[in-house]
């Protein structure tokens, strides 16, 4: 895709500075998340470049600790990026495995076409959209 | 002069209650969540599981714990960040939280 002046190639994941948070595009996002799916990561020509999450509700007997931000001590959410190659098949990505109450994550690559999660019994988190203003 | 201990009630993860053993001091500090001395005949905290557990730093910069009964005590739920321990010296020492660690238990036939 070819690169517009004041527009960001979309081949590239731009800075945190140049996106903003959103539950609806470019899939809407039905919080609290919890279990395991699967969720869209373009749509309609939008896309997303990364997603921020917070622990929305946490089993009161789980361990932690307060340090810069609450760290469970069990690991308590994870996803994969896939990505869909030339040829049409499913690719795996990364993978972010986390017990930190709250953080973001920017796609290694731009443009992946779904993000796979989990999320422990007793845990709901809330997901919002990295994407351009 | 030796302080004792009691039986306070441990509100375990498994939904149960049960008798653990605990310093007498600590029984009555309201913010480790006791409740006691239980009853006689109360069952007993099995063996080999761990309750739950606060761990924090002394004025001395050593790692020191206690145990919480209950998750709604005030040292569970981050309301307290500080507990007392009393040392060796006999003087009471004030520990920060920095670790809230999760009961261990299996299942019970």
């Amino acid at each position: 895709m070819p690169i517009t002046a004041g527009i960001i190639d979309l081949a590239q994941v731009p800075p945190p500075n140049q996106l903003v948070k959103s539950t609806a595009s470019p899939v809407a996002l039905a919080n609290p998340y919890s279990g395991s799916g699967n969720i869209l990561t373009v749509s309609g020509g939008v896309h997303a470049f990364g997603l921020h999450w917070a622990v929305n509700t946490a089993p009161s007997e789980a361990g932690r600790s307060p340090r810069s931000i609450l760290l469970y001590a069990e690991p308590y959410w994870s996803f994969s990026v896939h990505y869909t190659l030339a040829d049409a098949s499913d690719f795996i990505g990364e993978t972010v495995l986390s017990g930190a109450a709250e953080g973001f994550h920017l796609f290694q690559t731009a443009q992946p076409a779904s993000l796979a999660y989990h999320i422990l019994p007793g845990w709901t988190v809330h997901l919002d959209w990295l994407i351009q203003p | 002069m030796t302080r004792g201990f009691s039986w306070g009630y441990y509100h375990s993860d498994d939904g149960n209650i049960y008798a653990l053993q605990v310093d007498a001091d600590y029984l009555v500090m309201a913010e480790r969540g006791w409740v006691g001395p239980a009853a006689p005949g109360t069952i007993v905290y099995p063996r080999g599981w761990t309750p739950r557990r606060v761990v924090g730093l002394d004025d001395r910069g050593k790692l020191q714990q206690a145990v919480v009964a209950d998750v709604t005590a005030d040292l569970w739920t981050g309301a307290s960040t500080t507990f007392t321990i009393n040392g060796s010296d006999e003087l009471p020492h004030t520990v920060n939280v920095i670790l809230r660690k999760a009961e261990r238990n299996q299942v019970r036939p």
